[in-house]
């Protein structure tokens, strides 16, 4: 293994230990050793998030460990960031994400933000309780590829639907996916939805697969 | 049998005449004022906030659920989390949802100290709830001589300090400050108990104590064990101690076979089990030592399935977990409460159908 190697490696590891001094210091490391900031980006902290959402997939991590893994590498890209060109970051897929109108409950929706984000994803964050014409606006403003939809209450998944119906008569070129405790792919296909995830970590694949579509 | 030994029989491992159900929940908003003319329609005859907060309608609805379906239940809550707001979470009443809390209490969890201990006879809706309970207590125990289980609630303690806190917060918290976020989940169950005493006091036979945070889509076992577990335990051995050992519905989500020899610990007369449970496995794991109640899938059936499906599910349920008793007949997780009512019809007809004892399915 090469001493870079060594050091992405260790950046990803430290990640999913959720160690935040470790990983400054392979952050650091990695610029006194003159790898790219930017690989050091996706190929240490980025990996090591990928790593962390198949062990919440296989039930490995939970909640909390998921969080601390995401503050341990937040250090590490606060390092790296100012060391980044800016024609270096590829475009990737543009997604809004948010949970529908009337309901507010967001846990799962900021883990998928959180593990799109890593992915290497443009992610705009409407929050939750999210208006129709907030998302409408913010498709046009960003011109958004993918939009991910949550609801956790099933009073919320009725507002799922027409907002599916909405963007899709207003904007037929962009994908939505949906996902949320109650919704189900059988939902997902009955209101006109492009994907449904059962989890986080599939979200993912569903988001990246959307996109190359 | 009436409903109070129907209940008691299941929870003993004996056979009643007939699977036990619980109630409606917040479905039964439906029951009230025109509400059943209007099930899918936006404007209703009568909103959650005015359901929620006259006793009188509220009281009203549920009484004609109960006579309509004959359950062996009756519900009261009033709220997402009843005593959030009282503690000083905010908390809003969207016009068709139950109440939910916006915004947290404090942020740091050693910061439990400024939390608010309420007054059960004034702060919120508290007050309202206990007037609920009160009213039915009288029409139901007392006039009608009815022993119907009047279901009280508030959250599990675990899930509640998730709710001042903010269940992200909260995650955080075990890990960086586990004592202070014990000494946070402890002060929520102090509350929660006194709640308990009080609804007690008002005539509830029964409280209902949702533990979503907890479920294990959010918490590993381990974290299960360490701060779950022990804040149920102290909830359940009040609830006992306080009334009886028939007194206490433990409900948590998700899938949680990985805490199951946990769960059958809490001292709960009976634990319901999310929807994604396999109701057979679970009854002859966790359902050996403690009774179980399920799982009907909410949305998936309930609110988008036919009578059909609900007659099918239904039905498979009483064969996987009634024999023997132990089985409470209920949904896998909150009812949702644009249900249709011909699919609820048949919910609480399939027991009375397919659930008479002996079990012969």
């Amino acid at each position: 293994m090469t001493a870079k190697d060594e050091i992405l490696n260790g950046l990803a590891e430290a990640v999913v230990e959720g160690d935040p001094s470790k990983c400054v210091e392979l952050a650091n490391k990695a610029l006194e050793n003159n790898i790219d900031a930017y690989e050091a980006v996706i190929n240490g902290c980025a990996h090591g998030m990928s790593i962390v959402s198949d062990k919440y997939e296989k039930r490995e991590m939970f909640v909390p460990e998921i969080l601390l893994s995401a503050r341990a590498m937040q250090g590490a890209v606060d390092v790296l960031k100012p060391y980044i060109k800016a024609d270096e970051i590829e475009e990737s897929g543009r997604v809004a994400i948010g949970v529908v109108l009337g309901d507010i409950h967001d846990i799962g929706k900021n883990l998928v933000k959180l593990l799109l984000e890593t992915a290497g994803l443009t992610v705009f964050d409407l929050g939750k309780d999210v208006l129709p014409e907030d998302f409408q606006d913010k498709i046009k403003e960003e011109r958004v590829e993918l939009v991910a939809l949550s609801a956790l209450m099933t009073t919320s998944m009725m507002e799922m639907k027409e907002d599916v119906k909405l963007f899709k008569e207003e904007f037929p070129e962009v994908k939505i996916m949906v996902g949320g405790a109650p919704v189900t792919q059988e939902f997902c296909d009955s209101i006109g939805a492009d994907g449904y995830a059962d989890n986080a970590s599939e979200a993912i694949r569903v988001a990246q697969r959307l996109l190359s579509e | 049998m009436s409903h109070a030994e129907r209940i008691r029989a299941a929870v003993d491992f004996k056979e009643p005449d007939r699977v036990p159900m619980f109630d409606s929940m917040n479905w039964s908003v439906n029951m009230a004022g025109k509400n059943l003319d209007l099930i899918g329609q936006k404007i209703k005859d009568v909103s959650f906030p005015k359901w929620v907060n006259n006793p009188d309608i509220f009281v009203e609805s549920q009484i004609r659920a109960l006579d309509r379906f004959d359950h062996d239940f009756v519900h009261s809550r009033m709220s997402s989390h009843i005593l959030a707001e009282p503690m000083g979470c905010k908390e809003v009443e969207p016009y068709w949802a139950v109440p939910a809390t916006v915004k947290t209490a404090i942020n740091k969890a050693e910061d439990w100290k400024n939390l608010k201990f309420p007054d059960m006879d004034k702060d919120g809706k508290i007050p309202t709830q206990l007037t609920a309970i009160r009213m039915l207590d009288k029409e139901l125990h007392e006039k009608r001589g009815d022993d119907v289980f009047i279901t009280g609630f508030v959250r599990g303690a675990f899930t509640l300090a998730g709710i001042v806190l903010g269940v992200e917060t909260l995650m955080l918290e075990m890990i960086d400050k586990p004592d202070e976020t014990r000494e946070l989940i402890d002060f929520c169950n102090d509350v929660s108990i006194e709640c308990i005493k009080a609804q007690f006091d008002a005539g509830a036979d029964h409280i209902y104590t949702p533990d979503p945070s907890a479920s294990g889509d959010l918490i590993s076992a381990k974290f299960y064990h360490n701060f779950a577990l022990p804040a149920a335990q102290k909830q359940s051995a009040a609830i006992r101690k306080y009334k009886d050992k028939y007194a206490h519905h433990y409900h948590i989500c998700g899938n949680t076979k990985d805490r199951w020899d946990d769960l059958a610990e809490i001292g709960a007369s009976y634990v319901s089990l999310d929807y994604v449970i396999d109701l057979k496995e679970a009854k002859e794991d966790i359902g050996q030592k403690i009774a179980i109640a399920g799982n009907l899938t909410p949305a998936g059936t309930l609110l988008l399935g036919t009578p059909e499906k609900v007659e099918e599910e239904g039905k498979q349920m009483i064969k996987d977990a009634a024999p023997g008793g132990g089985f409470i007949y209920w949904t896998g997780c909150d009812w949702p409460i644009d249900c249709p009512l011909e699919n609820v019809d048949k919910f609480f007809e399939v027991p009375k159908v397919y659930g008479k004892y002996p079990i012969d399915l």
